[in-house]
């Protein structure tokens, strides 16, 4: 057979049969995956905004996981943002009486440096008390895209709560 | 030219990737994560685990599919193959070992484009049988692996005074060491090591002299003059 056919059928077959492989890896971690995420977004709320009752809104909208609301009335927003890779980024973001009150990084994918420099305190704590979200910040020298990723998610969470701040307040 | 696998014995195939061709510390291939992911003992030895993983088992179908596999698309089908068992590793890190997945960060992704698998698959997979290149990916992953183990464990020890998370030095540490160019520093003395243990000899001259590509070089158009 012409290497101009063959060619293209070999890697059509080779790339069905990984697709396979990876559906069926998929199917059987996907559940203890969910359980993982389930337990570390616990164990953030916890850290972050200590223990407490955490109740998920039956609210949607776009670019946020879910809205969770603790004991005293704070929103929680949980989202994924992209740093150096898509969708690296996974926060909570904590607002109440219409400013940010917390910034914690769940998990972070872009590289062990980058997520280092962007998890200290001192660069987080800089978006507390933020109400606009077109505010200035300073990124980290060496992480600005994973600096840019976090910015980008404080200024959604800030948005979608100013849209949505009847909603929110009633859900 | 093919490579004649008759003469060279099963151990030798295994323990070559171990020392005398170790990737990382003699080939100097796959520099990126041993730089990247050194910083702590624990990651590397993950990293370490993970590379070897995708590179036995990439190494073991590319050795199966070799002779179906066309020139054409060979390239191709070798990074489909590899970027499987490297998304295979990621679920299985993501829902077995989470906090490793998080500190492998995107360099697990990265081990897709680490130029020991590919590198492997060419040279060897692609043109011996199943089990020598089982025994060549097991081999040169434990070479890639006790690479990352000795350069992290320098690191870790007088960078962190901690081995594996336990404090060892308490207030005695090398903060450089835990910086990028310290990983330069650290691995620059492994690799001068091992070239003294091996007792690997410097290039006779250097330019078009020093060079093994030389004869084929000035035999091209626009090629060196010797």
């Amino acid at each position: 057979m012409n290497d101009r056919i063959k060619g293209p059928i070999a890697l059509t077959l080779i790339c069905s049969a990984v697709c396979a492989l990876l559906a069926g890896a998929h199917l059987l971690t996907d559940d203890r995956i969910r359980d993982t995420e389930a337990v570390r977004l616990q164990q953030a709320l916890s850290e972050a905004f200590g223990e407490g009752q955490y109740t998920a809104l039956n609210v949607k909208y776009d670019g946020i996981s879910q809205v969770i609301r603790d004991d005293s009335d704070r929103l929680i927003f949980d989202l994924v943002s992209s740093g150096y890779e898509k969708g690296s980024q996974h926060l909570l973001i904590g607002i109440s009486d219409g400013a940010v009150s917390k910034v914690h990084l769940v998990s972070i994918s872009d590289s062990p440096t980058q997520a280092a420099a962007v998890s200290e305190p001192d660069f987080l704590d800089q978006f507390t008390g933020w109400t606009d979200p077109d505010s200035d910040y300073d990124a980290v020298s060496g992480a600005t895209k994973s600096s840019e990723g976090i910015r980008q998610a404080v200024a959604r969470a800030l948005r979608t709560y100013y849209e949505n701040r009847e909603i929110t307040d009633d859900a | 030219m093919m490579r004649k696998t008759k003469s060279v014995s099963l151990w030798q195939e295994f323990s070559k990737g171990i020392l005398r061709e170790n990737p990382n510390l003699v080939g100097l291939l796959g520099i990126c994560p041993v730089l990247a992911i050194t910083q702590e003992a624990r990651n590397a030895l993950g990293m370490g685990i993970a590379t070897t993983f995708v590179l036995i088992c990439s190494n073991a179908v590319i050795s199966m599919l070799r002779k179906v596999i066309p020139q054409t698309v060979k390239l191709s089908a070798y990074i489909v193959i590899i970027a499987g068992f490297v998304t295979l590793t990621q679920f299985l890190l993501h829902g077995y070992a989470p906090e490793l997945y998080s500190a492998l960060g995107t360099f697990l992704s990265l081990i897709t484009v680490n130029c020991i698998i590919l590198g492997r698959a060419e040279v060897f997979a692609g043109k011996n049988g199943v089990f020598r290149s089982v025994l060549d990916g097991a081999g040169m992953g434990i070479g890639f692996t006790l690479s990352l183990l000795l350069v992290s464990s320098f690191r870790e020890i007088i960078g962190s005074g901690t081995w594996f998370g336990i404090p060892l030095t308490g207030e005695y540490k090398v903060a450089l060491l835990r910086s990028a160019p310290g990983g330069f520093f650290a691995l620059g003395c492994i690799i001068a090591l091992v070239s003294a243990l091996l007792r690997k000899k410097p290039p006779e001259g250097i330019g078009c002299n020093g060079c093994p590509n030389a004869d084929t070089c000035a035999a091209s158009k626009g090629g060196c003059s010797r």
